[in-house]
């Protein structure tokens, strides 16, 4: 099997609960990541889905450096990420880059687009300075901004230019896997279409890959080819993008399926009501063995297995992998408690 | 892992843009800091607020050149004389060329003056004190000096504060925490106390350790008013280490200092700037009360301060020298408006969430 | 039978920048029990229209212009202010985007929620607690009566919103007001609390104007919907006319960008090209024709009114039937028929 672009290797990352002590422990940990493990291959999007809390953005923002993981290993083509150091670990850290959810705070108020996307070339001190400024007006351009407007600050962007200013600055550096946390939540459905298009068509292009994080499955449909679901820090499914919208295999996965808004109200009405059962536990709270098992619509067997002793592993199967111990069609009830 | 070319990868043709360029060369946006500007000058108060401490900082600028009677020169036989209008007696005493020890440009400025005017110099507009000294001339030589010490006070307390609550934001964890109590440690301090004694200590002496006495007496009231600057500074950069736009540089491998002067310093200083506007009414009002207090400027040197010990000296319960007290409280009184009314303008102009601003949805 | 009725209103704002146009010929019709969505995009005017309705629009800045809200009988416009507040919270009441900021931070839920039956009924505090209590159990709150002592922060955002739908339904209004109840909240609270307000449509019969930009909520909670573009109204239908046959190119536009769990081979999205006008500069003509694909000569010169689209040559206008403000409105209509959207190999609902 060829050599993965990125790995994630039973990724941890923990969080204090409450505050920590004079010797820097705290109370209790909150497992944000609970033992991740996924691939990227080169030029692949893969869809990462799960809802508030689930960890999905912190697994990001380890896979970028900006928090270290408690234990497990990052690797970038086979090499561990935090092992490197110095010149090595800088180059390292230009392959990937990140787009953050909001278009507002992700820009420096006082910089114009320009000085923004000239900035990481300055940083890893690519290209002579004349031609970084070219290389940003470029790039500008790549991203369908006006190159002419590349002197204005960022108050006097629409949000969804801003969020292009920004993936041009995460292009900056010829990355070769983006991770996209939320990139159009924050934006108009027309504008957040066209952002998504755009990015279809830069991967195309540059031969990106793209690591998308979102809670809208529609969207993943759009322009994933895989799909990873997220649900209490840990994966619990994940599927080429056909097979999961097709069968998904987990509950929470049906669940989430269930709930997405479909644009025909003769069958949204036509769908039962109360598909959903419970609410996310609190991360300080989590359930005994699958953190799903409270929520399950298929109570009557989660109340015969283990569903409540153990967590179930994550089990590949093929192209496929699944963490549930129920098998794959179980039934679920017909109403909520 | 191959290492990485500095030639790009990626071809992005680029002879329609230049071609583009050539033609157009790009738009200038406007910062926040011009924004800024435009808002100030739209809000009338601000505006006039600015007018006039131009006119006081001119005044104060240009006070040697100005054809007023000297402040120094007492007339002890004579009665402390009300305001008499313009008209009357103008021109009735002659110039008296006496100062304390001017530096060689007010020298000259003196020169020139007496070159201008000959020995001509303004009637008793204000009046004169209980030695005879014109009290116009005394306000503006005073304000001269009271807004000097308070400039440079200001800027004392400025610099000690960024540096330190920059500093103890920008490392954080135990040297920041520490940092911290030190500051709540000496706000504890009755410092106006500790500043009294300290230049008791000093006295009269002329200078301390080669420093100059009223060196001494700036750093002491610039002592004052580090601890708030320092606080909101601490705050700022905090609250920045966060924003998501540092996380940005710092994962794209910007360094600490990098990140310092191009991300946090910019974006801190809207806040420093409308402090040390609103700084430096405090600092006048407590030089004025420490010169009165005898422990800041000296006579025969003026300042704002001193002249309120004139008025206090004066007041006799036979009669009252309105004079004296009602012009130099106009004068102290109408700057730290003027200056509170430009910090608050300031403040909104600069706060980018103001209503008014060029946002699109 | 119509409970609530707005006829051409006019707001505008009046900024240091210059005039504002929010909303502009907003008209609406709201029947006992039944649920209408406003659907646009940030700039829309929505929301503005929404809280014009309940008097909540700052003015000055704000200035409504013209029009009426007819509410039992009266223009709400023009009311007295102690007219006004006897109407709100009781007979029209509104449930707010982000519950955290609604909701006082520090007061206990039950105190904020007792407070309006003790202004509008009279109640004693035990009786209004009762009240308040029942309201809990009924938009699905566990435990109620420990519930109402809790602060906004110690429950989770579904709770909240659920706390706010119990606070705004206490008086038993005839409208209820949603400016984007769910927009904060993760899908599967989302489903939630739309059932919810469904189910309580149905059991106190209150009508219910629900504003959003989702066009996806909308579907499963809206019998009409007015979908607005800048200001104004472009597009009045019934929700399944809508969605399967626009007559409007935003709402063709708009629901063609929205990504979908459709059976639908195509996978692309087809975003609208451009962004929304200015709304300081106010264009003559169409506001949607230079995004418009359908655009002819006659759309850039002259505004297209919202006009009802008749069945055959000899229906007269109807109340209730389907309205389009563009003047290729046929065309439009006959471009697509869009497919309909059962999730791709699911057969039934499950």
């Amino acid at each position: 099997m060829s050599q993965a672009l990125l790995e994630l290797r039973d990724l941890v990352v923990r969080f204090p609960l409450g505050p920590r002590n004079w010797r820097g422990r705290a109370r209790s940990m909150v497992h944000a990541v609970d033992g991740v493990s996924l691939r990227i291959e080169r030029g692949e999007s893969l869809g990462l889905v799960g809802e508030s809390g689930c960890g999905k953005s912190t697994l990001a923002r380890a896979i970028i450096g900006l928090v270290r993981p408690d234990s497990g290993s990052i690797l970038l083509d086979g090499q561990a990420l935090h092992a490197l150091r110095g010149q090595a670990a800088r180059l390292a850290r230009r392959r990937i880059q990140m787009l953050h959810q909001d278009p507002y705070a992700s820009l420096d108020p006082r910089r114009t687009a320009l000085q923004s996307v000239v900035e990481p070339l300055a940083i890893q001190r690519l290209f002579k300075p004349r031609q970084r400024r070219l290389r940003a007006l470029l790039l500008l351009d790549a991203v369908g901004l006006d190159p002419l407007a590349a002197g204005r600050f960022p108050h006097e962007f629409s949000g969804g230019q801003r969020q292009r200013i920004a993936l041009a600055r995460a292009l900056a550096l010829e990355p070769e896997l983006l991770v996209l946390d939320e990139p159009t939540s924050a934006l108009d459905v027309s504008v957040q279409a066209q952002v998504v298009e755009l990015l279809g068509d830069l991967q195309r292009r540059f031969g990106l890959a793209y690591l998308f994080i979102s809670h809208d499955l529609a969207l993943v449909r759009h322009l994933c080819a895989r799909v990873c679901v997220m649900y209490f820090g840990r994966v619990v499914e994940s599927a080429p993008r056909d097979e999961l919208f097709a069968q998904p295999a987990h509950p929470y996965t049906r669940m989430l399926l269930d709930c997405a808004p479909l644009a025909d109200p003769v069958f949204e009405r036509s769908r039962r009501a109360m598909l959903v059962w419970g609410e996310a536990p609190s991360l300080a709270q989590p359930p005994s063995g699958c953190a799903f098992h409270p929520r399950c619509a298929s109570r009557a067997l989660v109340a015969r297995d283990r569903c409540s002793r153990e967590q179930p592993p994550l089990l590949t199967q093929g192209l496929r992998a699944r963490a549930c111990f129920l098998p794959d069609d179980a039934p679920s009830d017909q109403r909520p408690p | 892992m191959k290492p990485a070319a500095a030639s790009p990868r990626w071809d992005l043709p680029s002879a329609p843009l230049e071609a583009l360029l050539a033609k157009h060369g790009s738009e200038k946006g406007s910062s926040l800091w011009t924004q800024a500007w435009t808002r100030l000058r739209r809000d009338r108060a601000a505006r006039w607020a600015m007018w006039f401490l131009s006119l006081v900082g001119a005044i104060s600028l240009l006070a040697p050149l100005l054809p007023l009677p000297s402040p120094v020169a007492m007339h002890v036989d004579r009665e402390p004389s009300a305001p008499q209008a313009p008209w009357v007696a103008p021109g009735a005493q002659k110039f008296e060329r006496q100062y304390w020890p001017l530096s060689a440009l007010d020298r000259q400025l003196v020169g020139l003056r007496q070159t201008l005017f000959q020995e001509w110099q303004t009637g008793p507009l204000l009046g004169s004190d209980a030695k005879g000294r014109d009290l116009l001339s005394r306000l503006v030589w005073g304000g001269r000096t009271s807004l000097a010490v308070a400039l440079a006070a200001a800027l004392t307390s400025l610099i000690l504060g960024v540096v330190y609550g920059g500093l103890a934001g920008l490392l954080g964890g135990w040297a920041d925490r520490i940092m911290m109590r030190i500051v709540d440690g000496l706000y504890a301090l009755p410092f106006t106390f500790v500043v009294i004694f300290v230049l008791g200590l000093v006295g009269s002496s002329k200078s301390v350790a080669g420093v100059g006495r009223e060196v001494v007496f700036l750093l002491a009231i610039g002592a004052l008013y580090w601890l708030s600057m320092a606080r909101v500074v601490r705050g700022q950069v905090l609250s920045l280490k966060r924003a998501e736009f540092v996380l940005v540089a710092r994962a794209q491998g910007a360094g600490p200092l990098r990140i310092l002067f191009t991300h946090m310093i910019p974006n801190v200083l809207a806040v420093v700037v409308v402090y040390l506007t609103l700084t430096i009414p405090s600092v006048m009002l407590s030089e004025a009360f420490l010169s009165f207090l005898g422990l800041g400027i000296e006579p025969p040197k003026v300042s704002w301060g001193l002249i309120a010990v004139d008025a206090i000296e004066a007041a006799s319960p036979l009669r009252v020298y309105w004079w004296l007290i009602v012009f130099p409280s106009l004068a102290i009184g109408s700057v730290l408006l003027a200056l509170n009314v430009l910090g608050d303008s300031l403040r909104d102009a600069l706060d980018p969430r103001a209503p008014g601003r060029a946002a699109q949805p | 039978m119509k409970v609530l009725e707005v006829k051409n209103l006019r707001v505008r704002f009046d900024t240091p920048r210059g005039r504002l146009q929010a909303i502009d010929e907003f008209s609406l019709e709201l029947e006992a029990g039944q649920t209408v969505a406003l659907v646009g995009e940030s700039g829309s005017g929505k929301s503005v229209a929404g809280q014009a309705i309940l008097g909540l629009i700052p003015r000055p800045p704000g200035v409504i212009e013209t029009g009426e809200v007819i509410f039992g009988g009266q223009n709400l416009l023009v009311a007295p202010a102690e007219q006004l507040r006897r109407v709100r919270g009781k007979q029209i009441a509104i449930v707010f985007q982000d519950p955290l900021s609604a909701l006082h931070p520090l007061l206990p839920i039950g105190l904020q929620m007792s407070e309006v039956l003790e202004v509008h009924e009279g109640l004693s505090r035990r009786e209004a607690r009762r009240r308040c209590a029942r309201a809990l159990g009924e938009v699905g709150l566990s435990d109620p009566e420990q519930r109402l002592d809790a602060y906004p922060h110690e429950l989770s955002g579904g709770m909240r919103q659920r706390a706010l739908i119990a606070m705004a339904l206490l008086c038993n209004p005839k409208v209820l007001i949603a400016d984007e109840p769910t927009t904060a909240l993760d899908v599967t609270v989302q489903v939630q609390i739309l059932d919810l307000l469904r189910r309580l449509q149905e059991q106190h019969g209150t009508a219910i104007l629900f504003v959003s930009h989702d066009l996806g909520l909308v579907a499963r909670i809206a019998d009409r919907v007015q979908v607005m573009y800048a200001g104004r109204v472009v597009e009045v239908a019934d929700a399944p006319d809508l969605y399967r046959r626009p007559m409007h190119p935003y709402t063709l536009g708009l629901l063609a960008s929205v990504p979908k769990l459709s059976r639908a081979r195509e996978l692309r999205l087809l975003p609208i090209p451009g962004a929304p006008p200015d709304p300081l500069e106010p264009l003559s003509g169409c506001a949607f024709a230079p995004r418009c694909t359908f655009v002819q000569k006659r759309c850039v010169e002259e505004r297209p009114p919202l006009a009802a689209i008749a069945r055959n040559v000899s229906d007269v206008v109807l109340v209730g039937g389907r309205r389009s403000a563009c003047f290729e409105r046929e065309r439009v209509g006959r471009t697509v028929e869009l497919p309909g959207s059962l999730p791709a190999g699911r057969q039934d609902a499950r």
